[in-house]
């Protein structure tokens, strides 16, 4: 009976062993497949986290190329813009200078006109006094012989200048004024000086004629305002290049 | 049997690991680079801003000159321009008038002419034409044998002086009592003054080369 309960005993014990063996392989078992899961998951997820990054990186590559052309592209139209406006300065500076907006000097003739003082026309007094109309027509004399700026008492005159008389004085570009006129042009003094001392000038006329006292000086060096104004053009509505 | 499991376990478990310790590092660095390319895009972006806010204003610069420009183009007399104002149509007397007989014509009396582009002048006129010849700061009004020479070319009556303005002021600088139309009519000519909503003034084509003057700015160069 004890051998038999010994035999038993350690039948017990090596079942018992055996028993708590595998039950520890299957817990370890049971905890490697969990962990397995939970790493491959990981993995996973980590794989397809760089994947994303990947795609990520190429479309923000593309996005800076794409930037950087169109930056180019901005820089490019900046230097076209800024080569127009170099354009259109010098088209400016061009027409002020024909406008007669610009101060200009050169050499050309100085002429004075004073009425007859000294000997005045005592039937028609009118031929003793200088009027608009002698001015105007000095001018247009002047522009026959090229002159290419011409001012009256520091006025400049242009295409659009006045001159008129306004009772004693002569209205030049909305200004008073008034005699001795003073008046300088600009071009070659040989030929403008003829505009005064040519028989068939109007100047000359006024001075054998009517005893104005008309005076002309070659000048090396004349200096001309350009006109100053706020002249604006509300009625031209079209402008065009002539062919 | 529980040795080689568990080995293999173990090896197996060490594998994951330096798989996933491999797989961060990895992913740290493409995140890394990522914020890089971020940050050189938006560096990009900014500068693109920028340079566009410049472009608008050297535009905007641009477009004003523009308009500056434009009003130069109008006043220079080289181009051509059109807008509402006013005709003038002087016709010498009639053969069969004593002013005729007693030579009166344009050619003689061209003085009135200057008179009729001053008056205009004083009343606003933005361009003035001579038979379709720009009146500019250097044209001459010559009589020449039997024709007028207007900016070097040949005009005979009749003569149809066109201006551009405010049309009731340029009438009435013009044709008033006693005015320079008056004046006209009394010496026999016939003249008519028109409104016309569509004159269109020529321009003299090209621009005045200058010999004898320099712009003062220039000359200080």
């Amino acid at each position: 009976m004890i051998f038999i309960k010994r035999s038993y005993l350690r039948f017990i014990i090596i079942g018992l062993v055996v028993f708590v063996i595998v039950k520890a392989m299957d817990c370890f078992n049971v905890d490697y497949n969990l962990d397995k899961i939970f790493k491959t998951k990981a993995i996973n997820t980590l794989e397809n986290s760089i994947n994303r990054n990947k795609m990520m990186i190429n479309k923000i590559n593309k996005d800076i190329i794409n930037s950087e052309n169109d930056l180019k592209q901005i820089i490019l139209n900046r230097q076209q813009i800024l080569k127009d406006t170099t354009d259109i300065v010098d088209q400016k500076s061009v027409l002020r200078t024909i406008c007669g907006k610009t101060t200009v000097v050169g050499i050309g003739i100085t002429i004075s006109l004073a009425d007859n003082i000294n000997d005045p026309n005592m039937y028609d007094i009118n031929k003793s006094v200088v009027h608009d109309i002698d001015v105007r027509m000095l001018i247009n004399d002047l522009n026959s012989y090229g002159a290419e700026a011409i001012s009256i008492n520091g006025k400049r005159v242009t295409s659009s200048t006045e001159i008129v008389c306004s009772g004693p004085v002569i209205n030049v570009n909305g200004e008073i004024v008034a005699a001795p006129f003073f008046i300088k042009a600009i071009g070659d003094p040989n030929k403008l000086v003829k505009a005064v001392t040519n028989p068939s000038s109007y100047a000359y006329m006024m001075k054998h004629e009517d005893g104005i006292g008309v005076k002309v000086m070659k000048n090396t060096s004349i200096f001309i305002a350009g006109k100053r104004d706020d002249f604006e053009c509300r009625y031209i509505d079209n402008v065009e290049e002539e062919n | 049997m529980q040795y080689k499991s568990a080995y293999e376990v173990l090896e197996g478990n060490n594998y994951a690991n330096k798989k996933i310790s491999s797989l961060q590092v990895e992913l740290d660095k493409y995140e890394k680079d990522k914020k890089k390319l971020l940050q050189k895009l938006d560096d990009i972006e900014e500068q693109i801003k920028q340079a566009n806010n410049k472009n608008e204003s050297l535009e905007d610069t641009k477009n004003k000159l523009n308009e500056e420009l434009d009003k130069l183009k109008k006043m220079s007399g080289v181009y051509r321009v059109s807008g509402k104002g006013i005709t003038i149509k002087i016709n010498n007397p009639p053969e069969d008038s004593p002013e005729y007989m007693m030579g009166v014509n344009i050619l003689n009396k061209y003085y009135y002419l200057l008179g009729v582009i001053s008056n205009l002048n004083s009343a606003g006129a933005e361009a003035i034409s001579i038979n379709d010849l720009r009146y500019t700061s250097y044209t001459e009004i010559i009589p020449v044998a039997d024709y007028l020479n207007i900016n070097g070319k040949h005009v005979t009556a009749p003569i149809e002086i066109k201006a551009i303005g405010d049309q009731r002021t340029l009438k009435a600088a013009v044709d008033f009592l006693q005015g320079i139309v008056d004046k006209l009519k009394q010496e026999g000519f016939k003249v008519e003054v028109e409104s016309d909503d569509n004159i269109v003034i020529l321009g003299t084509g090209k621009l005045k080369v200058f010999k004898y003057l320099e712009t003062y700015k220039d000359k200080l160069e």
